[in-house]
């Protein structure tokens, strides 16, 4: 046997205090954060028992809300959601392809690129209720400022997404064009869009989702859709009204996204 | 002492991988299972230590019977039971000597299991099991940054480390280049000739069977066709185990004549 | 020129030299473009899109923009302790839901063969939760617990939480289960073989997804002030509807360089995480 070399790395074997040091520090960072960020002063009038008539909504929706087929109508509610995240993302798909493209370093001039990419990264740091408010008070209230709401969300996201992709097409086939003495429009239509549009649908439908959900939220600030109904329910705590809402926005949801992932899925086994 | 006394093992889909196999394997045995894939040898091999349960029959090890095992006893008796596999089984991302260490978390405490907490006993036990089989030096780097021959030594430790009776291998050296699967096999014959270990190999090569082990089982659809001593084989017994004459496929190394 | 125009519709045949007559394939692609472009059409009038009052009414738009610079410096000291939060919350949030996530993504994972109807109610229910935007669920616990930032910590946990267990379970289902068997086979209790074997292979994984969590939630973190639930986002609405536009400038200043730097750090701690 090998004495030495077993000694030897007998010693190297790694200490176990670290660990223990590293978890009570995070664990003291914790508490501390948690005491200076959160005040806990209990349930506000008997929390659990509206806990239990919240659940008590899903089970029991209110059959009023579901069957109106009027504009407070959950059906109606649910058109206009749906109308603004879908509007949102097919105006936001149109701003960002170009965006995207005059971002891209393999298109653009380097300092073209850092301005739209600075403009991009501004874009995506505000909450999009912000612009619904900014767009309420530029175009009224309704669900034209949600769908311009969403409009500018979708950018953000979207061109930031197909720059990674631009950037990733292979430069052969586009000097394959060029030696073929083919015009610039020429060069993304044959060169780069076969390359690009799998990647491009899946991120718009992967963002269809996102957005179609958002605009749930957008009534907040009078910008159209379920959201304001909502708002006012939780608020005079109708709950079997929220929950014909809630039952009605998961399953519009749902479905968006289990038809947006067959969509990916079989692009993905396309390609 | 392990014994089979017609154990017969039928899958819920209705393959039949065991057909009334009877047979004794006393302690300090090296013993070799040969047979075509599918033949059943990986089936028998993992009712040893009830990873697979049997249909009928009686299997005992050591006295206990396995079949009536479960939960905590069952536990208990596989610790002193080894298990090395075709594919290694190594948690990757993690050191060697971690993962030799792993095999002792059966006997430890919960809270020592959390935090990795061993004992100074098990790490230089699991140094020593490293030492054994020649890669003390490889400790501290992590397992999949090294080769198959290596992964398989590192398998072969962590089964050291439980300070086993037995030693069951499920195809050790089938994902092997002919050198190391000498190596493992070598590391295989010393620990059962130096510790009185018991060590029972599921073997496609023909040749590596009976270079290393001292009893040859054969197996054919789940029948034990041939059970003898190495020396004592005859060419006539493989081609019954076999049921056709020697491939390419049924040796590593080179042509066996037997 | 004009039939041109026409073979869009329809496929085109060609009569060969040798007289056989070769049709083009069908291609549904321009009656596809007409029905998306009709949907979209149809769209704008329920949702009352108007592009003359977006033309016409536009500058009020760059008007707030163009009044939040210069951001108004002085306006720090009131903000600091909500930015503060903002990042605290998310950070909270994403601790406690990513640390409840944890076992029970183990339990929601299908290699471990556990009890099949749990599992795919408990799914269900979590992918139900996932479809409820994060402003609702503040919402709501700020109904039940009162304005402040333990309501917006309480949601940000939930929805940390749905998010994580589906990362982590669709994660932990692709791994090898050989080490797993291996632990098995020495005889070690189910969560000793987890521990031992599943958990170093999945440790990497999960702080890039906690960090992933913490990183987006700083985003949303910022939007629940909007219904009182703690941090920046009574800011904004406050000195929106002020029409304070210089404070609204620093506001967003301070959340754009935020964002960046967690985003750079979160990139580079978990390109570390997935290789090392």
């Amino acid at each position: 046997m090998n004495t030495s070399l077993l000694e030897q790395q007998y010693k190297r074997y790694p200490k176990a205090w670290p660990q223990f040091v590293i978890g009570f520090v995070a664990i003291v960072a914790v508490i501390i954060i948690w005491n200076v960020t959160v005040s806990f002063g209990g349930f506000t009038e008997r929390g659990w028992g509206m806990l239990a008539l919240a659940f008590q909504g899903l089970v029991r929706p209110s059959w009023a809300v579901i069957s109106d087929l009027g504009p407070t109508g959950l059906l109606m509610m649910l058109a206009e959601t749906f109308a603004i995240g879908f509007l949102g993302t097919v105006f936001g798909t149109i701003i960002a392809i170009p965006l995207a493209f005059i971002s891209s370093r393999n298109i653009a001039p380097r300092w073209v690129n850092i301005i739209t990419l600075g403009f991009i990264t501004i874009i995506r740091a505000f909450p999009s209720l912000m612009y619904g408010i900014m767009f309420v008070k530029t175009v009224g209230t309704g669900a034209f400022a949600g769908v311009l709401t969403m409009t500018i969300g979708s950018v953000g996201m979207l061109s930031k997404m197909m720059v990674e992709s631009v950037e990733d097409i292979d430069p052969g086939i586009i000097e394959s064009l060029d030696a073929a003495g083919c015009t610039g429009f020429q060069k993304v239509r044959y060169g780069i869009m076969p390359q690009l549009s799998s990647s491009i649908i899946s991120n718009v439908l992967y963002r269809l989702d996102i957005n179609v959900k958002n605009a749930s939220v957008l009534g907040l600030v009078s910008a159209g859709g379920i959201g304001a109904q909502l708002i006012f329910a939780i608020q005079s705590r109708r709950w079997d009204d929220i929950g014909a809402m809630v039952w009605g926005l998961v399953i519009l949801v749902l479905a968006i996204e289990y038809a947006s992932t067959k969509i990916r899925n079989s692009l993905a086994a396309k390609s | 002492m392990i014994k089979f006394e017609n154990v017969g093992k039928t899958y819920s889909n209705g393959v039949k991988a065991m057909d009334n196999v009877s047979l004794t394997i006393e302690q300090g045995e090296f013993v070799a299972i040969i047979g075509l894939s599918g033949a059943g040898k990986s089936t028998l091999i993992r009712t040893i230590n009830k990873m697979i349960d049997i249909s009928s029959g009686k299997l005992t090890v050591n006295g206990i019977d396995v079949s009536g095992l479960q939960g905590a006893s069952l536990r208990r008796f596989r610790r002193k039971i080894g298990m090395v596999f075709q594919s290694f089984n190594l948690i990757s991302r993690i050191s060697v000597i971690k993962n030799v260490l792993s095999a002792r978390v059966a006997d430890l405490s919960l809270f020592r299991v959390l935090f990795g907490l061993y004992s100074r006993q098990d790490r230089i036990l699991a140094l020593e099991s490293l030492d054994k089989v020649g890669i003390l030096e490889k400790a501290y780097i992590r397992a999949d940054q090294l080769s198959g021959g290596q992964q398989q030594r590192v398998a072969l430790a962590r089964t050291l480390a439980q300070t086993p009776e037995i030693i069951l291998a499920d195809e050790p050296v089938a994902a092997l280049d002919p050198v190391m699967a000498d190596v493992v096999m070598e590391d295989f014959k010393r620990i059962n000739r130096d510790m009185k270990i018991t060590v029972i190999i599921n073997i496609h090569h023909v040749d590596l069977a009976l270079q290393y082990a001292d009893r040859i089982i054969g197996i054919r659809a789940g029948q034990i066709v041939y059970d003898g001593p190495t020396a004592s084989i005859t060419p006539n017994a493989l081609k019954e185990i076999y049921g056709r004459s020697l491939t390419d496929d049924d040796v590593m190394k080179e042509k066996i004549d037997v | 020129m004009f039939d041109d125009i026409l073979h869009i519709f329809y496929p085109r045949s060609y009569t060969l030299g040798n007289g056989k007559e070769v049709k083009e394939k069908f291609n549904p692609f321009p009656y596809l473009l007409i029905l998306f472009i009709a949907i979209v059409i149809g769209l704008s009038v329920f949702t009352r899109v108007n592009l003359t009052a977006l033309i016409k009414r536009g500058n009020n738009f760059f008007d707030i923009v163009r009044a939040m610079i210069p951001p108004n410096w002085d306006y720090w000291p009131t903000m600091e302790k909500a930015m503060l939060d903002t990042i605290n919350m998310s950070l909270l949030g994403s601790v406690f839901g990513c640390a409840v996530a944890l076992p029970v993504s183990f339990y929601l994972s299908s290699n471990f063969k556990l009890n099949k109807i749990y599992l795919v109610s408990h799914r269900l229910a979590l992918s139900m939760l996932r479809t409820l935007p994060i402003l609702v669920l503040a919402f709501f616990f700020r109904t039940v617990l009162g304005i402040g930032a333990m309501a917006g910590t309480l949601a940000i946990s939930v929805f940390s939480y749905t998010i994580c267990v589906k990362m982590m379970y669709e994660y932990i289902e692709t791994l090898d289960m050989g080490a797993y068997e291996a632990l098995e086979s020495t005889g070690a209790s189910r969560l000793k073989c987890i521990l031992g074997a599943v958990w170093p292979q999945v440790k990497g994984f999960f702080l890039s997804t906690f960090l992933y969590c913490f990183e987006t939630n700083v985003k949303s973190a910022a939007i629940l002030g909007f219904v009182g639930a703690g941090g920046i986002g009574l800011n904004i609405s406050g000195q929106l509807t002020l029409r304070r536009y210089g404070n609204l400038g620093l506001v967003l200043i301070s959340m754009t360089v935020t964002i960046m730097v967690l985003e750079a750090v979160t990139r580079y701690a978990r390109r570390k995480l997935v290789t090392g």
